[in-house]
């Protein structure tokens, strides 16, 4: 993790024991102007200060990199002191002592713990001061790695709360997860249950068969649910959905899912209308599910006796396939959080629903590079998936 | 007045089917409603309802537990039987008049609560009302 300028002010000031230091080396130095400064390739930024002459630099504020002999310790990593520029032989002409006025200078590297430079504990005076003693160079380097140490520590400790964060939600999930599948599988066990039962009462001809529809209807929804568990674990606990791109007809794709449906929703009314004949670069199958997905749950929650309907259209280069239903409106605060795992189960629990469907269904829209969107009001809510027809080709 | 009809309330055609014979079996009338808008609609027209037997978890405009909140409002003395998959509702937090059935149930506890529902006593009325 990099420590970019704006952060690392911050992270000095964090540093309670920051102000001594400064006011520390100022006493037993003599020097009038002491800094932590962060020095990276590009730029210079005090991050703490303690200016007895006037300096006027601030905490966040900058110099010019090139005019600084910090840039230059980032380079060595060696110490610099300079007890008179006036008698030494290399600083006596250099530009730094004349552009900002002082005559003595002492400049430590702070190291991180893995290795990296952060930057300089230095301090300047405009006259000259006897720097050139050991307990001067002990102190400085002794409160060099003492920054340094301490910064490493608020680095670890950030990352540390970061990846605990990040564990507390995986945990969250797979709550949830396990909390929806023993209730959402229980439901179609129960019906395939009831359905057993119903066949030992010895039924006639017709209501045999019809109870025989009834539970592979069931068991297809359960082989969904857990076509749906088995995506949802390999997206969000492995990495993304694994696609197979090919130039496909949307309107097949549509067509069929669409006849499947009606298929097993014999009391329903699913209108298609296509009018796209451009080809889809896409996954066929994931398209398919997403179409499934959106249909079947347009079926759960329109209103029983009027119809869903499901357009394809082309417009500027872009696929849209739209699946509306006369269901009640989804309230505005459900809405935002729709496409996230769970959260339909969470507010209306339809029975055969694992809260999964339009998670996967919006999953597989970003996998094409498409979006999925809701628009819900009390005559009709919309489902649209829209892709490029352009970018994909 | 013993009970004589009893509405299930059901979106599974499965367990519909099936609570509609027990039902039957034991000598009441079943109806059958799909959804909670069916069942509102089964209660407008026959007055001689006297119990609803709903799931809790079902689509559409409110729940099992919305719609015995508007027959309690609307006709206080059908009694309610509520039934569910899931662990969510304790037979606690239900009023003293409704009784709670988990799901998967046998014929049996079925039979069981629906009598347990006619044996209840309906609760006092109010003295300051």
């Amino acid at each position: 993790m990099e420590i970019d300028p704006a952060s690392s002010v911050e992270a000095i000031r964090a540093i309670d024991v920051v102000p001594a230091i400064l006011d520390t080396v100022c006493r037993v130095t003599g020097m009038g102007f002491a800094a932590i400064a962060r020095v990276t390739g590009e730029r210079w930024v005090a991050c703490s200060v303690k200016d007895d002459i006037a300096f006027g630099l601030e905490p966040g504020g900058e110099l010019k990199l090139e005019t600084t002999i910090c840039h230059e310790i980032r380079k060595s990593r060696q110490a610099v002191i300079i007890p008179d520029v006036a008698k030494d032989a290399v600083y006596c002409s250099h530009h730094t002592p004349a552009l900002y006025g002082f005559r003595s200078y002492i400049s430590f590297p702070i190291i991180l713990p893995d290795g990296r430079f952060f930057g300089t504990l230095c301090a300047i005076d405009p006259e000259p001061r006897n720097l050139d003693r050991p307990e001067v160079r002990n102190i400085f380097r002794m409160f060099a790695d003492l920054i340094g140490f301490h910064l490493g520590m608020g680095q670890q400790l950030s990352e540390t709360q970061a990846d605990l964060g990040r564990e507390r939600q995986t945990g969250i999930q797979r709550e949830q997860f396990i909390a929806v599948l023993g209730h959402d599988l229980r439901n179609p066990l129960a019906a395939l249950e009831a359905g057993l039962s119903l066949m030992k009462r010895a039924p006639d001809q017709k209501r045999a068969e019809f109870i025989m529809s009834a539970m592979q209807a069931t068991i297809d929804r359960m082989n969904a649910m857990v076509g749906n568990i088995l995506d949802f674990a390999r997206g969000r606990l492995v990495g993304d959905l694994p696609l197979r791109f090919k130039a496909e007809s949307p309107e097949a794709i549509v067509t069929q899912i669409v006849n499947e449906l009606a298929i097993a929703h014999p009391e329903r009314d699913i209108v298609l209308d296509c009018d796209s004949a451009t080809p889809l670069m896409c996954d066929a199958q994931r398209i398919g599910q997403l179409v499934s997905n959106l249909v079947g749950n347009a079926l759960t929650h329109g209103e029983q006796g009027t119809p869903v309907v499901v357009e394809c259209r082309e417009s500027d280069d872009e696929f849209i396939l739209s699946v509306t239903n006369n269901g009640p409106e989804i309230p505005a605060h459900v809405r935002g959080t729709l496409f996230q795992p769970f959260e339909q189960g969470a507010e209306s629990h339809a029975s055969g629903s694992l809260g999964l469907g339009l998670y996967i269904a919006s999953t597989i829209a970003k996998a094409h590079g498409g979006s999925l969107t809701v628009q819900s009001s009390s005559a009709e809510t919309i489902f649209a998936f829209r892709m490029g027809v352009a970018a994909t080709r | 007045m013993p009970v004589s009809h009893i509405v299930v309330v059901e979106d599974d055609p499965l367990i519909l089917m099936l609570a509609l014979g027990i039902i039957e079996d034991e000598g009441y009338i079943a109806l059958k409603a799909s959804g909670p808008d069916e069942a509102m609609v089964l209660l407008e027209r026959r007055s001689e309802i006297g119990i609803v037997f709903t799931d809790i978890e079902m689509p559409g405009s409110m729940d099992g537990l919305g719609l015995g909140t508007c027959i309690r409002e609307r006709w206080p003395d059908i009694k309610i039987l509520v039934a569910s998959g899931g662990a969510r509702v304790s037979e606690t937090s239900l009023p003293p008049q409704e009784q709670f059935l988990r799901k998967p149930h046998s014929a049996k506890e079925l039979t069981a609560k629906i009598l347990a529902l006619q044996l209840k006593s309906r609760p006092l009325p109010c003295p300051a009302l």
